[in-house]
């Protein structure tokens, strides 16, 4: 194998498994829109894992170097710098091209895309070589995205009739080619000349970062001698300063927007769009991810973790610093973000929003903030198990895939369970051959399927907690498996807790399939040794169970239910108002007297049950 | 009250397996105070595993690791309030200035010494306003050096510490700081791999070989059971011409 051949492979093993995740994320996108959220919710060609898996992906090569701090051996060997930059930006173009043809296959053919993967694939390495680090790179990638975003809105306003707007356009694709064009000569220049300068530990833009904040705010921050709590807190705060950048970004861009509203024959509703996807996608999603990933990271990556370890402060302690302090910063940033567009764009932006979390006020702001601090929890237990800021990013929605699948996959296990369930049908013939009653059934269904299901994400989320703990303590282990490893307990318990919730309800479901059959058996062997012409109503012909079933072949399911019960059997007649509207009505009516007290009354192809605690069945088609 | 004479540290046959590999296995050995022990050692044999247990970073699998008689892994806080610990590569957090690391690090511990700090500042000739990332190795070790002395702690566990230090700093510091710790009563824990650094500083030695005790105790003793070679040479005979180990 030659050398370059090595080199190429080396390259593509780097990237593989964010590829992958990426190209998980994508099918996954992908499926969601299928399933018609979309169309309700936000433009064509919008997915968060294309916009910003791109730019992650395009940073990745140059960006690993950076941070397992191998970048001055690579530019040590004695190869052409120019032969290292051309090897990886084929290896990336790779890897994003097949990202974009998925994502266009998928989505259809967005211009918007594909100038935009055009200029991340050629920027990307200029921007990481400036960042010295892969978030850095994907927050500059983002920055230009949206200027490019703005640049777009602003000529479609401008030129707003053809042929002008196409000319425009065409300008305008044309000035992005070029743009691009010019960063990747930039990106090669910049590789051509760049020094280690450096210290040991790199001077990326997450080291430098905290240097940003001056004057009050970094006053305000800063360690005092005292409050060992407060000085973590404090700590963990600048050590998030990318979360305030990224939310400070999308303030800037909503503003941006909102200013162009205010244009005569701007569509105000897109433009709100566009703010909720700048929105969701900066603030909601990438900054989310950020604060629950970094810190523990970016600790990791410089080793700082461990030696704050040896502090003398309870390891517990610091877990929870960490991990209040990211939910604090999402939920924060996300919160600011929101507001700032709300008043920008008024009642339309939460409207918008409201499509996808729900219109209820109460239920809105429950999903907007809870789901933001669900995903920051993820990308913390990610960081936990993983080593590395933009590892566990790649990791937070794939592992979030793999406990929703797991969870359907419980709840498909129930289903057929429910359906076709021999050793339940069993157990009910066996313990409880009756039917129950509302009182019963009605929290069972509740807690499966009403508003109190949402207790079963109690466990696995609990646990994931009790893990993330439990890892915060230890040196991650490198290697794909054993984030899997640490993965497989959580999705086995969401399954577990998709599934046992639905076992009562198969049985409650399987009962009440059984006395409806019965029932319906009943009334038609009643049919067959009952002479119907000579019924009468003052005088109701009375059976037993036994002696229907000496006169008619019956089921063992229903000779069992019928066990010590009494049938009596009437003419049709002053049938009950609900009833009326019913058709196929039979001649006579039935209604059997269980032993447990139930009565119920076949009037044909319907029943209903009277029972001590209240009705059932009403009424009922078999 | 723990009797003065209670060792600092106790450990008795601590094992630890990291998958498959055995990385400690069977080790005891006990620390006396104001002792200054040399835990010696090749690369990989163990020394950094051994450290962290003391630390309570790790639980031990098998065996028990006690420090100033109480358990680091369930009473990390109390043990930990009492050592200055000095990693091979001070990870401090690059971001934070010289003097905002002393002032993040008073506030952990209470008996911090301010005066004592600014003077371990001032002898290692650091700028309080420069930045940890920007400090050399060398300078990063001393910053690292004086967050884990400044305290006065009862116990300084050093890992590595002349680790990326000229000779001549490295002998310099080395002396300064263990002799005067250990002159204060205090006790001094330190690992290497450099035989002769640990025979110049230290009165008790361990050799640990693949994760297991070769040798421990005075350093005289060790050198008059070897017709007082030298540790470099007791070394060198036990691992090189021997093909093995020998007991002592």
């Amino acid at each position: 194998m030659s050398a370059r051949r090595r080199r190429i492979i080396k390259e593509a093993r780097a990237i593989f498994w964010p590829w992958c995740a990426v190209m998980v994320a994508e099918l996954l996108t992908w499926f969601w829109y299928r399933s018609g959220f979309e169309e309700a919710f936000l433009w064509p060609g919008t997915s968060p894992s294309f916009w910003i898996g791109i730019p992650i992906l395009a940073s990745l090569p140059f960006g690993n170097e950076f941070q397992h701090r191998t970048f001055p051996v690579l530019l040590s060997q004695p190869i052409d710098r120019m032969k290292v930059w051309s090897e990886k930006w084929v290896v990336m173009s790779g890897a994003v091209l097949t990202v974009f043809l998925v994502h266009w296959f998928a989505q259809g053919y967005s211009l918007v895309a594909g100038v935009w993967v055009v200029t991340t694939m050629c920027s990307a390495i200029f921007w990481t070589l400036v960042a010295r680090s892969t978030t850095g790179a994907v927050i500059l990638n983002l920055l230009q995205g949206l200027g490019m975003m703005i640049a777009l809105n602003l000529t479609r306003w401008v030129f707003q009739v053809q042929p002008a707007l196409a000319v425009a356009s065409t300008t305008l694709v044309a000035a992005a080619l070029a743009y691009a064009l010019v960063m990747l000569w930039l990106g090669r220049r910049k590789l051509a000349r760049f020094q280690v300068t450096a210290g040991i530990d790199g001077d990326d833009l997450l080291m430098t970062g905290p240097n940003v904040m001056r004057g009050g705010v970094a006053g305000l921050l800063r360690c005092r001698p005292s409050g060992p709590v407060l000085n973590l807190a404090r700590k963990e705060v600048r050590l998030l300063w990318p979360v305030w950048m990224i939310t400070l970004l999308c303030i800037v861009g909503v503003v941006c927007l909102g200013g162009l509203q205010f244009l005569p024959g701007v569509s105000g509703e897109k433009l709100t769009r566009v703010a909720v996807i700048v929105v969701s996608a900066l603030s909601g999603c990438l900054a989310t991810v950020l604060a629950g990933s970094l810190s523990m990271g970016e600790e990791r990556t410089s080793g700082t973790q461990s030696w704050t370890l040896t502090l003398p402060i309870s390891a517990g302690l610091q877990w929870f610093i960490k991990l209040a302090v990211a939910i604090f910063a999402s939920f924060a940033g996300l919160a600011i973000a929101v507001t700032v567009a709300q008043a920008v764009f008024g009642a339309p932006f939460v409207d918008i929003l409201g499509e996808a979390f729900g219109r209820q006020r109460l239920l809105f702001l429950f999903s907007v903030f809870t789901v933001p601090s669900l995903l920051t929890f993820a990308a913390f237990w990610c960081g936990c198990a993983g080593k590395g800021t933009i590892r566990a990013a790649l990791w937070v929605f794939p592992a979030l895939g793999a406990v929703v699948l797991a969870t359907a996959l419980g709840a498909w296990l129930g289903e057929k369970l429910l359906r076709n369930g021999s050793v339940i049908d069993f157990l009910v013939l066996r313990f409880h051959p009756f039917p129950f009653s509302d009182r019963t059934v009605s929290p069972i269904l509740s807690l499966t399927f009403g508003g109190s299901k949402m207790f079963w994400l109690v466990p696995p989320l609990l646990l994931a907690l009790i893990q993330s703990r439990r890892l915060f303590r230890r040196e991650p282990q490198d290697g794909f498996l054993s984030e899997i490893r640490h993965l497989l307990p959580v999705a086995i318990v969401a399954m577990l807790c998709s599934f046992l919730p639905r076992i009562p309800v198969a049985f409650l479901y399987r009962a009440a399939a059984q006395v409806n059959g019965t029932i319906i058996e009943t009334h038609e062997a009643v049919g067959k040794i009952v002479d119907v012409t000579k019924l009468d109503a003052a005088h109701p012909r009375q059976l037993t169970g036994e002696d229907l079933a000496k006169a008619a072949p019956l089921s063992e399911r229903a000779r069992r239910l019928l066990i010590n019960s009494t049938i009596t059997v009437v003419p049709k007649g002053g049938d009950p108002l609900w009833l009326q509207s019913h058709k196929n009505l039979s001649e006579y009516f039935t209604t059997v007297h269980f032993g447990n007290d139930w009565d119920c009354t076949a009037y044909g192809p319907y029943f209903h049950c009277k029972t001590p605690t209240g009705w059932w069945g009403y009424p009922t088609h078999p | 009250m723990r009797s003065s004479s209670e060792p600092v540290i106790a450990i008795t046959n601590l094992s630890r397996k990291f998958g498959s590999k055995m990385v400690l296995s069977e080790v005891s050995l006990s620390v006396p105070r104001g002792s200054v022990f040399g835990l010696v050692g090749e690369n990989g044999a163990g020394k950094s595993t051994l450290i962290k247990h003391i630390l309570g970073l790790l639980r031990a699998e098998a065996g028990t690791v006690r420090v100033f008689g109480l358990d680091p892994v369930s009473e990390p806080v109390s043990v930990l309030a009492r050592i200055g610990y000095l990693s091979e590569q001070p990870d401090l957090p690059g971001w934070m200035r010289v003097d905002e690391l002393m002032r993040y690090m008073r506030a952990f511990y209470p008996k911090w010494d301010t005066a004592y700090a600014e003077q371990l500042r001032e002898q290692f000739g650091l700028n309080p306003a420069a930045r940890i990332k920007t400090l050399s190795k060398g300078q990063r070790t001393k910053a690292g050096l004086l967050a884990a002395q400044a305290h006065r702690p009862d116990l300084l566990l050093l890992d590595e510490p002349s680790s990326g230090l000229d000779p001549i700093v490295r002998r310099d510091i080395l002396e300064a700081v263990i002799r005067t710790v250990a002159d204060d009563g205090r006790t001094v824990f330190f690992s290497s791999h450099l035989l002769e650094e640990v025979e110049q500083v230290s009165n008790h030695v361990a050799m640990i070989h693949q994760g297991k005790l070769v040798l421990c105790g005075p350093l005289d003793e060790i050198r008059e059971r070897h017709h007082g070679l030298s540790l470099n040479e007791i070394f060198v005979c036990q691992f090189t011409h021997a093909g093995g180990v020998s007991g002592d």
